[in-house]
């Protein structure tokens, strides 16, 4: 049996008002991975994930989920999917466990020793009122719930926000349990760049509406590198450097950024005569946001895992 | 041996989970026969993606430093010379010149450098034959 | 899960229901001049129960004020809790859903207020408690009122569900609703009333439902 690609969006896009928050978004998402979904404020993460949810409707283009049309998702299939909203809302004047009964009524599938575990791990009583939970215990009963039908594919937008870094651990501790079993699909959209990278497998970089980065984790950090010239005198202009992301001056040195690094930025860089050069490899954090900030257009990245052969290196020379 | 994993650093997690493989079998911490702690198992304790812990794996089986027994688990393989003699002196020729270098620039003497080789030597794990004199 | 579905608008709608059930019993109280206030005495009463009363102006505030707001919490507040996103994407129809809001909802609105007119009427039919004929004809304009309460309530859920960006904009179902039961209440033969209500109950029913699949949540 073909397993389907388990989120594949056609050239999705949405508009409010003017402004297109959305636009033109391939995203694809392979069965069994983890996927960071990531991007600076109001780059239309969230609403992405809305649309792929049916929360907002698209202006244009499609979305399939586990092989079926978004818009006609049969039954079934919707009780495979999870989704944790930003903020994991749920019924404040709810109970614990009237939250439990109440979304347990829904899946067939329901796994509430697994449910039980986590809130004995947690200490949290059936009783408590979902209001009167810290937000890291909100978090986690959140999870909870979207976790015991065993969904194939769970959709988290921002499940981090606002937590502690201790109550954060917890939250990963509990989706590596859920990694571990086979074909799990996970998309989550998160700003806390360092568990992305402990967590993901592949990650897409939305920048204004725009996927502009859909490859290995590892792909995108090795492909940044960061390029520091020291000059004797008064610094170059930016150098003519396909690749380039961003170019900074800083005292007497020249920062620059690239995408890939290869002959061809090589022979741009010492053109320029630098005193010395020094090739640095970043984090993911500081590499995203090398690759986020920069003036200039981020120019675009895409790898999919039959590419793999291809060098980085070529595809920013493009 | 405890492993740990830095998002901070610049080399990616399953490089340095590699170079804490290596490290602990050049210490000894790690010796021939012992069991790795499987990938399910290190990925938990180190809340990091399996897939990046069986990569780290892959890439020290596909180096000889570990192997993997099905169903049992995965183990440090023995050391095993199988680079040529040129090689390998070649490989410890550049790693001396490297640390060298480094000491020179740090401003330390040729004895102060030899004392803090006698002193560190002691807590790796050598395997090779005792060399003769020559 | 049907079932769960209901208790739950139920139990969202208890908290208004209670107060609907306090502010009717004084409505009663004064209906019928009974004492609530502990100064207040047995007065006398100076209305003629369902002919010319206070009746029509208590009954607007009382079960009219139910309906709204039972209409705005199961939309708007929903709306502004976020829980929309708790609970749309499961594997459920959505039209589902809003039918048994709507169900439970309607149910509230008309039973409470329906049964303030009956427990009305029961007291003006109770020999001793007014020196006058009572007829159950008396209390037609009273049940006008009852089935205008439908087109409120719908009204205002409408104006809940309906998007957009100006607050005016939004209570505009609502404004017309109002005026409709207003018409609906002086309308002048019962069954135009009925007809009316009928109506603009189902378009405002079928507004809803364009809204419920249309909109952005």
């Amino acid at each position: 049996m073909i397993m389907s690609d388990a989120i594949v969006t056609k050239r999705l896009t949405k508009h409010y008002g003017r402004k297109r928050v959305v636009d033109s978004l391939n995203l694809r998402v392979p069965r069994g991975s983890v996927y960071g979904f990531l991007g600076r404020n109001g780059a239309g993460k969230s609403t992405t994930i809305k649309m792929l949810l049916g929360m907002v409707h698209a202006d244009y283009g499609q979305v399939e989920l586990l092989g079926e049309p978004a818009d006609q998702l049969c039954w079934e299939t919707r009780s495979r999917i999870a989704y944790l909203a930003e903020g994991h809302p749920c019924y404040g004047w709810m109970t614990i466990g009237e939250a439990v009964r109440f979304t347990s009524s829904f899946y067939p599938n329901w796994n509430s020793t697994l449910v039980d575990q986590i809130l004995d791990h947690f200490q949290l009583s059936r009783r408590q009122k979902f209001r009167r939970l810290s937000r890291g215990q909100q978090a986690q009963v959140s999870l909870a719930l979207a976790v015991a039908p065993d969904p194939e594919l769970l959709i988290l937008d921002d499940p981090t926000l606002g937590l502690d870094t201790v109550v954060r651990r917890d939250f990963l501790e509990s989706l590596i349990q859920i990694i571990q079993r086979q074909g799990r699909t996970i998309l989550f959209s998160s700003h806390i760049l360092g568990d992305v990278e402990r967590v993901a497998d592949r990650i897409g970089i939305l920048v204004a509406g725009v996927l502009r980065v859909d490859c290995r984790t590892d792909q995108f950090r090795e492909s940044i590198r960061k390029i520091v010239l020291e000059f004797h005198g008064e610094l170059p202009e930016q150098p003519l450097c396909p690749g380039l992301v961003s170019c900074r001056q800083v005292g007497s040195q020249l920062e620059l950024v690239t995408v890939g690094y290869d002959d061809v930025q090589r022979e741009a860089i010492e053109a320029l005569n630098p005193r010395s050069i020094e090739v640095l490899d970043l984090n993911l954090e500081d590499a995203f946001i090398e690759y986020t900030r920069g003036p200039r257009r981020p120019l675009p990245l895409f790898v999919m895992e039959n590419q793999d052969a291809q060098k980085t290196g070529s595809q920013g020379a493009a | 041996m405890e492993f740990q994993c830095d998002t901070t650093s610049r080399t990616p997690i399953y490089k340095q989970l590699i170079v804490q493989v290596r490290q602990g079998i050049a210490r000894g911490k790690l010796l021939p026969g012992d069991r790795l702690p499987s990938v399910r198992q290190l990925s938990q304790q180190l809340v990091v993606n399996p897939n990046t812990v069986a990569r780290a794996y892959t890439e020290l089986e596909r180096e000889g430093l570990l192997h993997t027994r099905q169903g049992v688990g995965v183990f440090v393989a023995e050391l095993q010379a199988d680079l040529n003699e040129s090689v390998r002196q070649e490989r410890l020729q550049t790693a001396l010149e490297c640390f060298l270098t480094e000491s020179v620039h740090l401003g330390f003497s040729a004895d102060q450098v030899l004392q803090a080789v006698a002193e560190q030597i002691q807590n790796f794990h050598f395997v090779g034959a005792p060399s003769d004199a020559n | 899960m049907l079932k769960r579905l209901v208790v739950k608008e139920l139990r969202e709608s208890a908290g208004l229901v209670a107060l609907a059930v306090l502010g009717m019993a004084c409505v009663l109280a004064s209906l019928t001049g009974f004492p609530i206030l502990p100064w207040q005495q047995r007065s006398e009463i100076y209305q003629y129960p369902f002919v010319r009363d206070s009746l029509p102006f208590y009954f607007a505030l009382s079960a009219g004020g139910l309906a709204i707001a039972l209409g705005l919490k199961q939309t708007a507040w929903e709306l502004g809790q976020g829980t929309y996103y708790f609970l749309l994407h499961r594997p459920v129809h959505r039209q589902r859903i809003f039918i048994i809001k709507l169900a439970v909802g309607g149910m509230l609105a008309m039973s409470l207020s329906g049964l303030l007119i009956l427990l009305y009427a029961w007291w003006a039919m109770t020999p001793g408690h007014f020196p006058a004929p009572f007829y159950w004809s008396m209390t037609f304009p009273a049940w006008k009122m009852w089935i205008a309460i439908l087109t409120v309530y719908l009204g205002a859920f409408l104006s809940g569900i309906r998007p957009g960006r100006w607050f005016g904009s939004r209570l505009v179902p609502l404004a017309a609703a109002i005026s409709t039961a207003l018409m609906i209440s002086d309308a002048s033969w019962f069954w135009l009333a009925v007809a009316l209500s009928l109506a603009t109950s189902l378009l405002g029913v079928f507004a809803i439902f364009h809204y419920v699949q249309q909109r952005d949540y």
